[in-house]
Order: C-alpha cells, then sequence, then structure tokens
C-alpha cells in the first residue's frame, strides 16, 4: 500500500540538523519505505544526509510518500512531527535567513 | 623558559602542568592503499575501529547534555550520519582504494561542496555539523592515543586552539586549574566557561599554544595575561610568593564585604555589577555590590541558539528575583561585531562601524521585540530599568522608544502585567551621543558611559587589533573632556550618570573626582575598589582630577596617578 501526502516545511532553516535527526529517529520504526520528494527529486527519508541535502525551504510544500504495511501509521506519526511546536525553530524564524 | 602575552580572564595566578586537548587537524591528502586484499582489509578495519570510537564519544555526550535537548539531538544526528556514511566509506576504501582518511575527507567533502554551492546562510550550520563530523572522525583516525582524562592524577591547565563547545562539555572541572586558549577575547566561549566557573584562563595567545606540550610547566598570570612556558625555579617561586600574597590580599578584602561603599569624608559612591548571566547574581551579591549596573543579556546566545520569549523572561526573571529589592539594568541585546556568536554571520568589512548592537535589533524589529516583552515581563519580579547600546542620535533612542511603547501596549492588551513605571537609560559609547547628552536628556533617565566602545570610537582604534594596542588609550584628553561633559549635562538635568566597562582603578578615583558616583564593575573588582574608596576624600579625587585635566600626555596621566595610588594604597594597607 502507497500512501502520498503534502506537507509544509515548518522550519525556519529548513530541515536542518535538529529535525531532520527527529525524522529519521521517527522514520526507523517503521518498515515502510519512504520517501519526500521535491519538484521531480527524490529522497530517501530514512537517510540523514540525504534529508539534510534537500533544497527545502521553510513554507515549501514537500510530497511525502510511504509505502508498506504501516504506510498509513507513518504517515500520521510524521504530520504530527511537522505540525509540533519547535520552541528554538519558531525562534529561528523570528530572526529569519537571509 | 618562554613568556608570552594573552588577555587574562580571572585574576589570579596559577602554576600547573600543561595538558595538550587538541591540535590543528592535519590536512588530508589524497593518499591511496597497496592493491591487495590484506591491506584493504586492514584499512577498512582501522576506519571502523576509529568510526566506533567517535560514535561512543557521541553517545557519551548526548548523555552529558541530556537536559537540554535541543544540543543532545544535535549531537544524536551526527551520529546518525557517522553510521550513514559507513557503507559508501567502506565502499570507497575497497574499490578505489582510498586510504581510510581521504575516503571520509572525500564523503563529506562532497556533502559539504554540495551544500555550499547554495546561496543562502540556511546552510552554513549543516555545513559546520559536517565538518565537525568529519573532524572527529579524522582525530580518531590519526591520533595515536585518546585523550583520557581519567589518567589525571593531578589537576592539570587545558591548552587549547578553542574550546568547542563539544569539548566544553566534557571537561571534568575538577580537574582543571588553568585554561590556554590560540583564539578567543573576553566573550570567548572558553572566556565565559572560566569565568563562570572562577577558574584561571589565559586567552587569545595565538599559534604560541603549539609551543607547549603535555607534561609542560606553565604559569597563568590572571592580572597581566602573561603565560610562562617552562618556568625556571626561580620564577616559579617568585610566582608563587605572588600566589601567596594574593590568598592574604583576598582575605583581607573579606572584611571590607560589611562596610559601606562611601569616601573617608562619607560619600557614597554605588558599586554595582557587571553580569552576563543569572546565576552570576550569586558572586555579585557575594562581592557586595550593590545591584546590577549592567547585565549583557547577549550571552544568553552563548548557550541558546535563537532564545525564545520565555528563554529571556526566564533569565531576567531569575536575575531579578535573586536582586530582591536591588536595582538591575538590563542592557538590551549588543550583538554583532565582535559578539556574533555565529548566528547573524553579517558579513561587513568595518563590523565596529557596522549593523551591531541597537542597529541590528532595528534591522531584526521581531528579536529585539521579543527581547523587550521579556525584559518588560520580568519587571514585576524585582527593580527593574532598560538600557539601548550604540545610541547614536536622537533618532536611535526615539525609534526604540517607540517600539517599547507598542510593545507595551501589545501586553496591556493580552493583559500581561509589567511594572508601571520602568527607567530607561542609554549607552554613552559612541562620541556624538557624548558630545549631544544633553538632546537626550528628555528621553532617559540615566546615561551609562561604556568606555571600551567610548575610546575605540574616539580615538579610530580597533580594539581587538593588536597592531594598533598602543594607539587604545583611556587616559586620552579627548576621552576625560567626553567623560567630564556627560557628567556635568547629567548633573544639571538630573540624569544619574554611571560608567561601565573595564576600568583600571586609577580611573575611578579620576571619575569620582569629576563627579561620578555610580560605577558597574566586574564582581571580582568591586571589594579592592571600595577598599580604596575608603581611604580617599571627596576633595582629594577632585584634586587629583583637576590635575589629570590638566596634562597633556597619557603617559603623564599614568605615571602621576600611579605615585598617587601608591600613596593612598600605603595609607590603607
Amino acid at each position: 500500500m502507497e500512501i502520498t501526502c503534502k506537507l509544509v516545511v515548518p522550519w525556519q532553516y529548513g530541515v536542518h540538523m535538529r529535525p531532520a535527526t527527529k525524522i529519521v529517529k521517527l522514520l526507523r520504526n517503521f518498515d515502510s519505505e519512504t520517501y519526500f520528494s521535491i519538484h521531480s527529486e527524490k529522497y530517501n527519508a530514512k537517510k540523514i544526509l540525504e534529508l539534510i541535502s534537500m533544497e527545502a525551504y521553510c513554507g515549501q510544500k514537500i510530497k511525502f510518500s510511504a509505502s508498506g504495511s504501516d504506510a498509513q501509521e507513518v504517515v500520521e506519526k510524521l504530520k504530527e512531527l511537522f505540525s509540533e511546536e519547535d520552541d528554538d525553530d519558531d525562534e529561528e524564524s523570528q530572526i529569519g535567513a537571509y | 623558559m618562554e613568556v608570552r602575552g594573552g588577555i587574562a580572564v580571572t585574576p589570579a595566578i596559577t602554576v600547573g602542568k600543561a595538558f595538550i586537548l587538541d591540535r590543528e587537524q592535519p590536512r588530508v591528502t589524497q593518499q591511496f592503499i597497496r592493491q591487495d586484499k590484506k591491506t584493504v582489509e586492514s584499512e577498512k578495519t582501522r576506519y571502523l575501529k576509529a568510526q566506533s570510537k567517535a560514535i561512543k564519544e557521541l553517545k557519551k555526550i548526548e548523555k552529558q547534555t541530556a537536559d537540554t535537548k535541543d544540543i543532545s539531538i544535535i549531537f544524536c544526528g551526527h551520529r546518525l550520519i557517522l553510521e550513514e556514511s559507513q557503507q559508501e566509506i567502506l565502499y570507497t576504501i575497497e574499490n578505489n582504494f582510498f586510504k581510510a582518511e581521504y575516503a571520509v575527507h572525500h564523503l563529506m567533502q562532497s556533502y559539504q561542496q554540495n551544500l555550499s554551492s547554495r546561496r543562502g546562510e540556511l546552510y552554513s550550520r549543516r555545513i559546520s555539523d559536517l565538518k565537525d563530523i568529519e573532524n572527529r572522525l579524522l582525530k580518531h583516525l590519526t591520533s595515536h592515543k585518546n585523550i583520557s582524562y581519567k589518567s589525571l592524577r593531578k589537576p592539570v591547565v587545558i591548552v587549547a586552539k578553542e574550546l568547542t563547545p563539544s569539548q566544553t562539555a566534557l571537561l571534568p572541572l575538577n580537574k582543571i586549574v588553568g585554561i590556554i586558549t590560540n583564539s578567543g577575547g573576553q566573550t570567548s566561549h572558553t572566556a565565559i566557561v572560566a569565568r563562570t566557573r572562577g577558574i584561571n584562563a589565559i586567552v587569545g595567545i595565538g599559534e604560541e599554544t603549539n609551543n607547549i606540550f603535555t607534561g609542560d610547566t606553565v604559569i597563568l598570570d590572571g592580572f597581566t595575561g602573561k603565560v610562562v612556558i617552562r618556568p625556571t625555579k626561580k620564577t616559579i617561586d617568585k610566582y608563587k610568593k605572588q600566589q601567596q600574597q594574593q590568598k592574604i590580599k583576598t582575605t583581607s578584602l573579606q572584611k571590607i564585604k560589611q562596610l559601606r561603599s562611601e569616601t573617608k569624608d562619607q560619600h557614597s559612591i554605588s558599586l554595582l555589577a557587571n553580569i552576563e548571566n543569572p546565576f552570576e547574581v550569586k558572586t555579585a551579591l557575594s562581592q557586595s555590590a550593590e545591584g546590577v549596573g549592567l547585565y549583557r543579556t547577549e550571552f544568553i546566545y552563548v548557550d541558546h541558539n535563537h532564545p525564545d520569549e520565555e528563554t529571556h523572561y526566564n533569565a531576567y526573571a531569575s536575575a531579578a528575583r535573586k536582586l530582591g529589592n536591588r536595582s538591575i539594568v538590563v542592557r538590551t541585546l549588543d550583538l554583532g561585531a565582535d559578539k556574533d556568536f555565529g548566528l547573524f554571520r553579517t558579513v561587513e568589512d568595518n563590523p565596529f562601524l557596522g549593523c551591531r548592537s541597537l542597529r541590528l535589533c532595528f534591522k531584526h524589529e521581531n528579536v529585539f521585540r521579543t527581547q523587550l516583552r521579556a525584559i518588560l515581563r520580568a519587571s514585576v519580579h524585582g527593580n527593574v530599568a532598560i538600557m539601548f547600546p550604540m545610541v547614536s542620535s536622537v533618532e536611535d533612542i526615539k525609534k526604540a522608544l517607540d517600539i517599547l511603547s507598542q510593545v507595551k501596549e501589545e501586553l496591556h492588551s493580552q493583559n500581561i502585567h509589567f511594572a508601571p513605571r520602568i527607567p530607561i537609560g542609554i549607552m554613552i559609547e559612541i562620541p556624538s551621543a557624548a558630545i549631544t547628552c544633553d538632546l537626550f536628556v528628555d528621553y532617559v533617565d540615566f546615561f551609562c558611559i561604556g568606555t571600551n566602545d567610548l575610546v575605540q570610537y574616539t580615538l579610530a582604534v580597533d580594539r581587538c587589533n593588536e597592531n594598533v594596542a598602543n594607539y587604545y588609550k583611556f587616559a586620552h584628553p579627548a576621552i576625560f573632556r567626553l567623560i567630564q561633559h556627560v557628567i556635568q549635562v547629567g548633573n544639571k538635568h538630573g540624569v544619574r550618570v554611571s560608567i561601565c566597562g573595564e576600568i583600571s582603578k586609577e580611573m575611578i578615583i579620576v571619575l569620582i573626582g569629576m563627579g561620578l558616583k555610580e560605577f558597574s564593575l566586574s564582581p571580582y573588582s568591586i571589594l579592592e575598589v571600595k577598599k580604596m574608596i575608603r581611604a580617599i576624600t571627596l576633595q582629594q579625587t577632585q584634586k587629583i582630577a583637576k590635575r589629570v585635566l590638566g596634562l597633556v600626555h597619557h603617559d603623564d596621566v599614568i605615571r602621576y596617578l600611579r605615585k598617587k595610588i601608591k600613596n593612598i594604597e600605603k595609607e590603607y594597607d
């Protein structure tokens, strides 16, 4: 079963080390194969080096797809992570990247 | 024996054995291994061993920083990258016959280059993370033996390039009597750690640290910034004697604690403390500070990348509460120039004349507003005043006050309380502000003269540039005249005037004579200054000030003051 969803990057500095680590730590608990795609580029969502290399800016919509028996659950958990209030990153958004 | 100069952080003498923490990483060159199975296997094993050591080390840091999740998770990310890159590194060793160091460097560089080819500051932190990971692996690959504090039986003097946050996290503070670093100034990470823990440190001695080896005896003279490497027995004895005298002096100063800060003829002089962290309030009070005259809030950025309102608020509220009725002057963020902390990374040709301090706050108004909200909220917990740094014109202060009143309005509409009457002050540290300070009197309650920057801007001397260090002269007639003008204007219009900055006790005498009654000092200088003030009459200081204002040459001023102080010291010793 493959499930896809659209997510908005909430972190002002994009998917940097901290959120990337959280994503990988989360996804590794699941069997599904997981990918992010931006434009036509595909990134393995369980690989931190790929995540921090994504050109994903704050506010950007990215596609996420999970395929496997636990795909539904993966998508839900990841959505939670993307809507989590991150104090540190919230503050970063006030400083702004330039 | 060799003597080198650096920047002193803590006034103390230390004699100890050196312990080298790190050396510059050797540059990794394109190196290949022999193309046979045995060599390949042993190279792979060598890499795997280094990798597992690095992972173990990171796990340890993760555990030690577990209290601060923000930091701990970064090291977890580093560990994931180390694990994830394993396959590719093994592949290049096996198929391209790269030496392990080169294989690591090659892979990490390719990611770094990929990121740095993009525009924007978005990726600079990721790049430095990758560099940190690469260096950690390389360290374990190249070093012959690992640093182990466990083997230390006696406390040591740590010698390092500059302590990184991860090194700092691992320091066993009970086994350290001193720190020496290549780089860094008063505001470097090392200096802050040392100051807050009361460890003697000399920072910024340059490449000379390469000349120190583990086991060497070193002397740290925290009064002059001198580092003596491999001293002779005679020198050690001399310093040990000085150490002894210092101890006696410190004990004798303890008696002053309960006494009032006033001249011999009972004119009180307020001695306040400069602090950088709320927990320094305790130190300040222990040294009999009457309050905090300068809270350098930008140091909050040392521990928090981008502190939110709660982080600001907690710090200010905690400091204010600890001080009770005593006043606390919270200076708004003085970031930029030498205190960039790698966050704003604005590259400028002349950072000290650039977008720093209040200007940076205007540029990033949200950061400024967040801080103002936090200070206002904290104001209900004590006697809080707000001070704006780097004011150069009336427009600056009007703009700052305008934002402040908007923030107040906002809090008001949200039913959030703050003290009804919060004194407002400005730093007088730009000559234009000093010359036209009469134009500010309607807007503010107090002036605080920031001597470090005032000297730098008046004399056009970069205070971080050692090539012009001999031009940096506090006792320049221009400085005295500017300060005198500010004091006179303040007195005339009922605006309180104080001084903060690292000034010598000789100068304090002159400034008292010129009419100053309030000084904000580093906590550990307070007792000594108090002792001196108690030994002199106001009239005496006025005479000294008059004489000094008539002198032309900086050296004459210094010579005259030294003589005078010596006489006074004779009286109170």
